[in-house]
């Protein structure tokens, strides 16, 4: 049983790398940080392959960890987010001059992961609310008080 | 408008750009050498988990992932209620600020450390006509500065083991009104799995002094105990809810949470509720972070 968790880890985490890398990018803005995310989540996934109840939870499972490590670099890095805008990293994502990805990008951590699951990665609120670890409708309210954020952010045009 | 229609409304107008924006999104991929660093983690990951198999000092019990610790948001400012402010003028009134005054970094590979050490300061204190001089404040940067070094000694002794050792710590103002300070330091260990812990110090200005749980209850010997039945029963609540798990003691957890420590961390939230914090694993499982307990009204109330 316990091996057959890590070895049905291990293959998605081989086989979904690019969808895990997006999610991590599309919080951290750069490959380094983003590689960084996947990696220690990979690293997670397999070392604490047991503690995951059944197998076919594994994607969700691992979205999961993926989503607290990001959140985790996001709060260590929050201090520092004010220097960002001003260094010179040739790696920053290239759609940044679309307002929608900025007004998303000024949602608060919690909202944004929630708009991200749901919309870019197409999942179900059952999905996200799996991924995220909170109920269904505390997912719900979340999304609507984001989607009214970007509203306003947007304008009414 | 409904949620629905106002979620159709949005992505509608935007139409163009969140499809635009989604294709963006979609063609992120990860650069070539990104496959290496993964199958490098998965391996790594292995590695590490014969080894503890080997030495079978797995200390976390439950099923669950490793989930990060709970976070803390910071709270705004409460006011101190107006006959408390009114009976006690602050000694050391204006608020706190809190700087890096010491930065502790490591890195070889293996082993990392990113350490802030923080010191705090009257805000104009040094201005002689200020004249402030707060006792409090000294002590809760030596106190804070001895436990912080002990970590960084404590890290520096373990480097000479094998294994990845990461020490992080930082620090958070909780609270600063004319009454009250609140400092809070995190610290994240990681042996294998990682250890989040937190510790609090808290100064009473009108008083100018360093504040421990038990100085809040000056008047009511048996705090230990109500504080405790009070957190058994909200753990209890959780558990019958299924919302959490925790150890409580009893016949099959027999070294399960019984009762807290006499200078259990604790803060004072925006409501002027009491709020227990345990660290890491102190009471449950690591997936439920570092849980917090808040006190009713009838225990203790700003």
């Amino acid at each position: 049983m316990r091996t057959d968790n890590e070895a049905v880890i291990n293959e998605l985490l081989l086989k979904n790398y690019d969808k895990y890398y997006r999610i991590a990018f599309r919080y951290v803005h750069n490959e380094t940080d983003a590689l960084d995310i996947v990696q220690e989540t990979a690293y997670k996934a397999i070392f604490y392959s047991e503690k995951l109840r059944k197998a076919e939870y594994a994607d969700t499972w691992i979205c999961r960890i993926l989503i607290n490590e990001a959140m985790e670099f996001f709060r260590k890095n929050s201090r520092d987010y004010v220097d960002l805008e001003n260094a010179d990293t040739g790696k920053e994502e290239q759609y940044a001059d679309i307002d929608l990805a900025k007004a998303i990008d000024r949602l608060s951590p919690d909202e944004k992961k929630i708009v991200v699951l749901r919309y870019f990665e197409d999942m179900s609120l059952n999905q996200v609310a799996e991924v995220v670890g909170e109920n269904l409708n505390t997912i719900k309210s979340r999304l609507y008080r984001a989607l009214n954020k970007l509203k306003i952010t947007l304008g009414d045009a | 408008m409904t949620n629905k229609e106002i979620e159709g409304k949005i992505l509608n107008s935007r139409d163009e750009e969140f499809v635009k924006l989604k294709e963006e999104y979609k063609k992120v991929s990860m650069p070539k050498e990104g496959m290496n660093k993964v199958e490098e983690a998965i391996w790594r990951a292995k590695m590490d988990k014969k080894r503890q198999r080997r030495r079978k000092t797995i200390r976390n019990v439950g099923l669950c992932t490793a989930a990060a610790a709970v976070v803390i948001v910071g709270l705004p400012n409460f006011h101190a209620d107006i006959a408390y402010a009114m009976g006690n003028l602050p000694l050391v009134g204006g608020f706190f600020q809190v700087v890096t005054i010491r930065n502790y970094q490591y890195d070889d590979g293996n082993h990392t450390a990113n350490v802030d050490i923080p010191d705090v300061s009257v805000k104009g204190g040094e201005t002689e006509s200020n004249g402030v001089n707060s006792q409090a404040v000294q002590q809760v940067n030596k106190s804070a500065e001895e436990y912080v070094s002990q970590l960084i000694e404590q890290f520096q002794e373990d480097i000479t083991e094998e294994g990845y050792r990461g020490l992080d710590v930082s620090y958070e103002t909780i609270t600063d009104t004319d009454t009250w300070f609140t400092l809070k330091i995190s610290a994240v260990e990681t042996k294998g799995s990682g250890y989040e812990f937190y510790r609090f110090y808290h100064i009473d200005k009108a008083q100018d002094k360093v504040m421990e749980l038990k100085d809040l209850f000056a008047d009511n010997p048996d705090y230990v105990s109500v504080i405790s039945n009070e957190i058994k029963k909200q753990m209890k609540e959780q558990m019958d809810a299924g919302t959490s798990v925790y150890f409580i003691e009893n016949s099959e957890v027999p070294d399960g949470f019984f009762q807290i420590k006499e200078d259990e961390n604790f803060y004072i939230n925006a409501n002027g509720n009491l709020v227990i914090v345990f660290n890491e694993y102190e009471v449950g499982p690591g997936c439920i972070g570092c849980p917090e307990f808040v006190m009713p009204d009838e225990i203790f109330k700003r």
